[in-house]
């Protein structure tokens, strides 16, 4: 007999998710932190679409989920070359660093 | 001889045209053949065709050569118009321009400051007799304005032929300007005669000037007047006159003394159906004559200069000629324009084998002691000097000038007031004349003349000075029929023996003064008496007031509008675009957490406005 | 079909001139000359032919957009010959003008030269407003190219300035395009781009005067006028040679010969009613561009200028609304395409044996130079406007039918002669008179290859100046069938 937890926990548990990993991003000057952030706002997505997904009963929430597991994979593969490059270019982990498409 | 009558514009053009396209690359002598030969050539023609005509008895003959354009009405063709004044006109224009060009085959000579432009002087000065010739044969405004500009235009080249000197270059420009200033009122009035009368014919428009309203025959007079103000050198447009100087001799002899000059006197006269109707006009004309020909004999009294001397002489003759058509004297005004041509051209001429005998001199207070060294221009400025005081019964000058005084003496408007102030100015003339002859040929010798002159040079002076004696001794009446017959009043009218009496008192005046035999040293350098030198010596101030008025603004104007102020609308608003451009930027700042927190805000802000709906 | 043929054949002799520039440099620009060359001929067969019975020289209409009645419509009457053959001419100029002048690019500039031309005989004989106005475009873009790429100091800004003005003021043209086959259609229910059909178009007098006004604007900015003149200096100024001579040659022609093949006849009452200010217009830069002239120092610069005071005088007579104006206009366009052209060709062959284009760094250039200075002498007596050669007739035949119409404004712009005068000849004195400059040890004189194209330039001045009656023939047939006199 599962226990049953009100959506609206879960969702505020994924809002509470969600800025924190904001907060991260605003605040965190290092690039590996501010990754992390990101990926903690996209769980708080995911587990927004679980909770909306169990409540309707549908598939379609767990489907979603999957979609931002392998958007995440490939966004970690693509951002951490971007972080490697620069890395080397700044010789940094900053990211207020690569500043330069300023106006 | 009357069928190849185009010939005598065509062959100075040729001329022009055969020293243009070979560049100067000629050798001189041939230079000079073509130079001065197309002129004696046209001469030729000019004479036999002028026999002809005057054969054939008829009133005028012409000759089309083409239709230079039809626009609708608007039909002006090429047309050569012979009738007694275009004949009297041309003349003197072939005539006295061949023995000029004759001379200044040997003035212009291994010229020193200009030596390779040789060819160059005789293709600008061919290139003046082909469209003086246009201007007085035109039978069309529209041909004669071609010839008016043409002739202004050789002026300018020739006035700044020695174009190394920036001031000569600057008295080309005056010239050109000043006189356009009255071309553009003759421009004017050519509109307005078409616009009243659909034509530019000459005689067409002469002959339908009847239907003119008298307003508009008075406005157009006045414009055509303002041409020949311009051209004519007499006030207000006078100021170009007494710097064109700086051409080279036989160019003032040709130029600005026997031809160019009085082209505003042959546009009035040519023109005088139109002044018939419009008396106020005529009477503009005299005015005109008789405040130029006042001012310019005072100011040629102090000027020391002696082709700036001729020059104020020449603008004070013309003043003569246009008081003449003002009084209603048209042939004396043409007879004296003839007679001026020829004394004034021998003036010239004689002054031009001075200057060049001095090396460039051209002070008459460096000269001195000179009339038995340089004999021929001595004799020669002598005889002119003579027709120009118009010293009785023997000068031409003199047959020519009674004329237009004793007319003006009989004028009913006025009259009485034009005779004194030509009589006056008369007695000036010979004041001043005598001056520049005691002090230039006189006294002792300041500077020692090098005379290298030959017959081409001294050849041309002898004629001159035969016609300068004998020119007004033939009666002048080939323009009756035209212009009127030239009044006769007996000498023994008291006006008569006045106007006879004066010239010789002031040639008796200033020989005693300018001899040192009558001291006037104390009247002259008193403070009245100097401050009256200086300001004749300006020419009445008309330069320093034109300056003023008209040079410096202009000149001001276009100092600070350089950048073109219109352009500011257009710089403002670039700017003003692009400093939307750097507020927009500031939000570009590159900033990957800036961005983010904005779109957070942004999200925020959107939800908010969908919640609150 | 012809016509047609002829568009194609200058856009192929471009990509031709592009392409063969491989072989050497001066092919792309023989290339260029008999493409030019060819051109010339044959409009001067058309010519001699004569016209057909409608007053056409060479026709056709094909098809191209039919949804939107939009045809292929080139026709070519007496004026679009006249400016055909100009255009021809000019181009062999423009050619010769930038002989040694371009170093790097050789087949690319006679690409964009050939293109431009291209699009100034596409504009000289399109008959669909649509295809005018796709035209117009082709033009622009070759010329800010030639501007942009092979331009002098400032040549960004300038070619920007030159695309800015052009293509704003042709959006409104666009726009005055759309509107008044928008207002047909609602009228007839048909849509068509056609002249012809378009000619006939009733429109409400109120809705005329801005579709006019749409019309105008874009031209009197390309002739240009004052207040819209400023791209010109700069664009005149930045451009290489060629560039200017094309630009004052032809490219300002395109604006008169949109404002009398379109602006007028499309519109003859709003035209009418607006003519004062038009002339004001044309009167005000007579003096101002003239007054600007004088100012400048700067060679290239100060001829810029003196063609706005020039064209100022096709405004005044186009819209004097009588035959001498408009003939007064049409001359004046021819004339001032030659002496302007070599103006500015002596400009650029200036600035390429000097190095400046500052007048204070010449003087004297006479004894270096005497045939530049010969010619120069005579083509700025000729913008002077001395009578016999071509720009006094088409200036005093603008005055005369000016003044026919409003006498104040005739008399105000006749002054305009005595500021050409002054800006005429103190050029003349800065560049080639007065004492020889000793910083200029020496200066190349013109070749065979400059003065035949001088003396080309100097008999067609005459030519116009003493006989213009062909001239006058040719457009007087257009002038008469556009029905636009009283």
């Amino acid at each position: 007999m599962a226990i049953e937890v009100p959506v609206e926990h879960v969702l505020l548990v994924a809002a509470a998710l969600f800025l924190l990993g904001l907060l991260g991003v605003l605040v965190r000057r290092n690039i590996i932190f501010l990754l992390m952030s990101l990926e903690v706002m996209m769980n708080s997505a995911g587990l927004a679409f679980i909770a909306a997904g169990a409540k309707w009963g549908a598939p379609d929430g767990q489907i979603m989920f999957m979609l931002i597991l392998a958007l995440a994979a490939a966004e970690v593969a693509v951002a951490l070359g971007l972080v490697l490059q620069i890395s080397r270019r700044f010789d940094t982990l900053d990211v207020d660093a690569a500043s330069e498409l300023n106006g | 001889m009357l069928d190849w009558f185009w010939l005598v514009p065509a062959l100075p053009l040729a001329g022009f045209f055969a020293l243009f396209v070979t560049e100067g690359k000629l050798p001189d002598r041939i230079v000079a053949a073509i130079g001065a030969g197309s002129i004696g050539l046209a001469a030729l023609v000019a004479l036999g065709a002028g026999m002809e005509f005057t054969q054939s008895g008829e009133a005028s003959y012409s000759q089309t050569l083409w239709t230079w354009m039809a626009v609708g009405n608007f039909t002006p063709s090429i047309t050569l118009y012979l009738d007694p004044l275009s004949l009297v006109m041309t003349g003197v224009i072939t005539g006295v321009g061949f023995l000029i060009h004759l001379f200044a085959t040997g003035y212009m000579w291994k010229d020193h400051q200009e030596p390779e432009g040789y060819s160059r002087f005789f293709a600008y000065m061919n290139l003046f007799v082909f469209a003086m010739l246009m201007l007085v044969l035109g039978d069309n405004l529209l041909v004669l304005f071609l010839g008016w500009e043409g002739v202004g235009l050789c002026s300018y080249l020739l006035i700044g032929f020695y174009h190394r000197d920036a001031e000569n270059g600057y008295a080309a420009r005056k010239a050109f300007v000043v006189t356009r200033v009255g071309d553009t009122l003759m421009a004017i009035g050519l509109f307005l005669l078409f616009r009243e009368l659909a034509t530019l014919d000459i005689q067409t428009a002469l002959g339908d000037a009847a239907q003119l309203d008298p307003g508009m025959a008075t406005a157009i007079g006045l414009l055509l007047l303002g041409g020949a103000v311009g051209k004519s050198a007499q006030v207000p447009l006078q100021t170009w006159l007494p710097d064109a100087m700086a051409g080279p001799t036989p160019v003032s002899a040709l130029i600005h003394a026997a031809t160019m000059v009085t082209a505003g006197v042959y546009l009035i006269a040519r023109m005088k159906g139109i002044y018939d109707l419009a008396p106020v006009a005529q009477f503009a004309v005299a005015i005109v004559g008789l405040v130029t020909l006042l001012i310019a004999s005072f100011t040629a009294l102090t000027q020391t200069d002696i082709k700036r001397i001729l020059a104020y002489s020449t603008m004070s003759q013309i003043g003569y000629m246009f008081m003449a058509l003002g009084v209603g004297a048209w042939s004396a005004g043409i007879f004296h324009l003839m007679t001026h041509a020829f004394f004034k051209a021998l003036l010239f001429l004689a002054s031009g084998s001075v200057i060049l005998a001095l090396h460039h001199e051209q002070d008459i207070f460096k000269m001195g002691g000179l009339w038995r060294k340089l004999p021929v221009p001595f004799w020669s400025m002598a005889i002119g000097s003579g027709a120009l005081v118009a010293l009785p019964f023997i000068t031409s000058g003199f047959f020519s000038k009674d004329a237009i005084l004793l007319t003006a003496w009989d004028h009913e408007n006025a009259g009485r007031w034009f005779w004194a102030g030509g009589v006056l100015a008369a007695f000036m003339t010979a004041l001043y004349t005598t001056r520049m002859m005691v002090v230039a040929f006189f006294g002792e010798t300041r500077t020692e003349p090098h005379d290298a002159s030959r017959i081409n040079m001294w050849g041309p002076l002898v004629v001159l000075a035969a016609l300068s004696i004998g020119g007004g001794w033939m009666t002048f009446s080939v323009l009756d029929d035209l212009l009127g017959a030239i009044s006769h009043i007996p000498h023994t009218h008291p006006a008569a023996l006045v106007t006879v009496a004066l010239p010789l008192a002031g040639i008796l005046l200033g020989w005693l003064v300018f001899s040192g035999r009558l001291r006037v040293g104390a009247l002259v350098e008193s403070p009245f008496g100097d401050a009256v030198r200086r300001f004749w010596q300006s020419g009445w101030a008309f330069d320093w007031v034109y300056d003023r008025v008209f040079v410096r603004p202009f000149l001001w104007v276009a100092r600070v509008n350089k950048r073109d102020v219109v352009d500011l609308l257009f710089r403002i608003t670039a700017a003003v675009t692009r400093g939307f451009h750097h507020i927009g930027a500031l939000t570009q700042t590159g900033r990957l957490r800036w961005y983010a927190a904005n779109m957070a805000i942004g999200l925020i802000v959107v939800v908010l406005i969908v919640a609150s709906v | 079909m012809i016509l047609f043929v002829v568009i194609l054949a200058l856009l192929a002799a471009g990509v031709v001139a592009w392409a063969s520039e491989r072989l050497s440099k001066d092919a792309p620009r023989l290339v260029s000359i008999v493409a030019f060359g060819a051109g010339l001929v044959w409009s001067a067969a058309l010519w001699l032919d004569g016209a057909d019975a409608g007053g056409l020289y060479a026709a056709m209409d094909w098809p191209w957009i039919g949804r939107f009645g939009i045809h292929l419509t080139l026709e070519m009457d007496g004026l679009s010959l006249l400016m055909v053959a100009l255009t021809m001419f000019l181009g062999i100029v423009a050619v010769v003008s930038s002989w040694d002048e371009i170093e790097a690019g050789h087949g690319f500039f006679q690409f964009n030269i050939l293109w431009v031309m291209a699009g100034v005989v596409g504009v000289f004989t399109a008959m669909d407003l649509l295809l005018f106005f796709f035209f117009w475009e082709v033009m622009l873009i070759p010329m800010y190219l030639l501007i942009a790429i092979w331009g002098h100091e400032e040549k960004a800004y300038a070619s920007m300035k030159f695309f800015l003005f052009t293509q704003i003021s042709g959006l409104l043209m666009l726009f005055a395009i759309l509107a008044l086959v928008y207002v047909h259609h609602g009228a007839t229910g048909e849509i068509t781009f056609s002249y012809k059909a378009l000619l006939e178009a009733e429109i409400e007098p109120r809705i005329a005067i801005w579709l006019m006004l749409g019309f105008f604007v874009a031209f009197a900015t390309k002739l240009p006028s004052v207040p819209v003149h400023t791209w010109l200096p700069d664009a005149h100024t930045q451009a290489p040679t060629a560039g200017s001579v094309i630009l004052a040659g032809i490219l300002l022609k395109t604006g008169a010969y949109g404002i009398i093949r379109f602006a007028v006849p499309l519109f003859p009452e709003a035209s009418a009613d607006f003519a004062i200010w038009a002339m004001l217009l044309g009167t005000v830069s007579i003096l101002y561009g003239g007054a600007m002239a004088f100012s400048q120092s700067d060679f290239k610069r100060l001829v810029a200028y003196s063609s706005i005071a020039h064209m100022g005088f096709i405004l005044l007579g186009v819209y004097a609304f009588n035959e001498l104006g408009m003939q007064g206009a049409i001359v004046t366009m021819v004339a001032h395409g030659f002496s302007t052209a070599a103006l500015f060709m002596m400009a650029g062959a200036i600035q390429q044996r000097l190095h400046t284009r500052e007048m204070s760094q010449m003087g004297g250039l006479w004894k270096h130079a005497p045939r530049m200075g010969t010619m120069t002498l005579f083509f700025v007596i000729a913008s002077v406007g001395i009578p016999g050669l071509g720009n006094f007739v088409g200036e005093f035949l603008a005055l005369l039918g000016a003044f026919q119409q409003n006498w104040v404004m005739a008399v105000v712009a006749t002054a305009g002669i005595v500021v050409a005068a002054v800006y005429g000849l103190y050029l003349m004195q800065r560049s080639f008179q007065g004492t020889p400059n000793p910083d200029v040890a020496s200066m190349r004189d013109f070749g065979l290859r400059e003065m035949s194209v001088m003396a080309a330039m100097m008999a067609g001045l005459v030519w116009v100046g003493v006989y213009p009656q062909p001239v006058l023939e040719l457009s007087n047939a257009t002038i008469q069938t556009l029905g636009i006199l009283p």
